[in-house]
């Protein structure tokens, strides 16, 4: 009698083994395809590009030319472009009207 | 099969747990802001393209904020100074009381207005600059940030972008002090009314002269930073990963 019950606990102990095998890969499977789907989601989001103001309209050329794109904010061309407007004025023009007011005296 | 059911059900809970946690480092900013962009980079290494927009955002929110502050503060300080500059103009007025020409009067008591309020159109100007340099700074300070991301050398960059940083600083200390100034005219006699104001005037225009020459080292250090920015590779190509790879520069102290 003993001698039967032996090689049942001993099978139902391989099955147990098995079974938690089978759960460990199957949730290994479940965190790398969340890791997955995660890290996708990050390589997918496209940096929205600054719109062009307003694209020409296209001229009687026969093959239509591409839109420009609108260089970006942080582009040298665009940097220098905002540098150059940057006019710090004259001193001595501001004074003009003063320095005509000081010599009626 | 009772079994398994059961411990996928937990394994799943598990992991949906672990990624709600994961969530709000990959989108979330931190609350404490450098001076740019460069210095989130320095402190954050790995940063994702959407952290870098979110930072970039961030710290032009701030900037912004801080220049209204200074705004503010100049603009209170002048409401409280135009009482000051009233009580001038009236002792002018009674000191002008000596002088028989009425023309002259006139003059005298308007390049008074005019110098004040020249003093107060002028100041916002500069102010004006210098917050258009600060922006034009930060927009350096992105694409050096960008650079760096990919692995080039930008010491050259973050040193012009430092002593950019640390003229406009001076200039605007320079501009707030010179905006608090009120300009009087001392009348002594009819004969030497001309010198008097003429005085005035050479005050006011040296005083300018001075901020002008600090706003034009910090327009001059900003252009250098874009120069020296100019000089890397292919720069306008260069754009944040979207997995950031450790970059090997080392920071600056």
């Amino acid at each position: 009698m003993d001698q039967n019950i032996e090689p049942k606990i001993e099978q139902s102990s391989k099955k147990n083994i098995i079974v938690w095998v089978i759960v460990g890969v199957i949730a290994i499977l479940i965190l790398l395809g969340i890791w997955y789907w995660l890290a996708q989601k990050k390589v997918v989001t496209p940096v929205t590009p600054t719109p062009a103001p307003q694209a020409p309209a296209p001229t009687a050329q026969p093959s239509a030319p591409q839109v420009p794109a609108a260089p970006k904010e942080d582009s040298v061309s665009s940097i220098n472009q905002e540098l150059n407007s940057i006019d710090t004025g004259s001193l001595d023009q501001e004074f003009q009207a003063i320095d005509a007011d000081i010599n009626s005296l | 099969m009772k079994k398994i059911a059961v411990s996928l059900i937990v394994l799943g809970m598990m992991a949906f747990g672990a990624v709600s946690l994961a969530a709000p480092k990959a989108t979330g900013t931190s609350v404490n802001l450098g001076q740019n962009i460069l210095d989130e980079i320095k402190r954050n290494r790995i940063m994702t393209r959407e952290e870098f927009e979110a930072k970039t955002a961030e710290i032009k929110n701030l900037m912004e904020q801080k220049q209204a502050e200074l705004r503010n503060q100049i603009q209170t300080k002048r409401e409280k100074l135009q009482a000051q500059i009233e009580a001038k103009r009236k002792e002018l007025r009674n000191r002008l009381a000596k002088i028989k020409d009425e023309h002259k009067k006139q003059i005298v008591e308007r390049v008074y207005i005019q110098v004040n309020e020249l003093n107060k159109r002028i100041t916002d100007h500069f102010l004006n600059v210098l917050e258009r340099l600060e922006k034009v700074l930060e927009r350096i300070s992105s694409r050096a940030a960008k650079a760096e991301a990919n692995g080039q050398d930008i010491s050259a960059v973050k040193t012009a972008i430092t002593e950019a940083t640390n003229a406009i600083n001076a200039a605007k200390t320079a501009v707030q002090n010179q905006a608090s100034k009120v300009y009087s005219v001392t009348v002594n006699t009819e004969s030497s009314l001309k010198t008097d104001v003429g005085k005035t005037r050479q005050t006011l225009h040296n005083d300018l002269k001075n901020v002008f020459n600090l706003v034009r080292t910090a327009q001059e250090a900003v252009r250098k930073a874009a120069t020296t920015l100019a000089q890397i590779p292919n720069i306008d190509e260069l754009e944040i990963p979207a997995t950031q790879p450790a970059t090997t520069t080392q920071p600056t102290p």
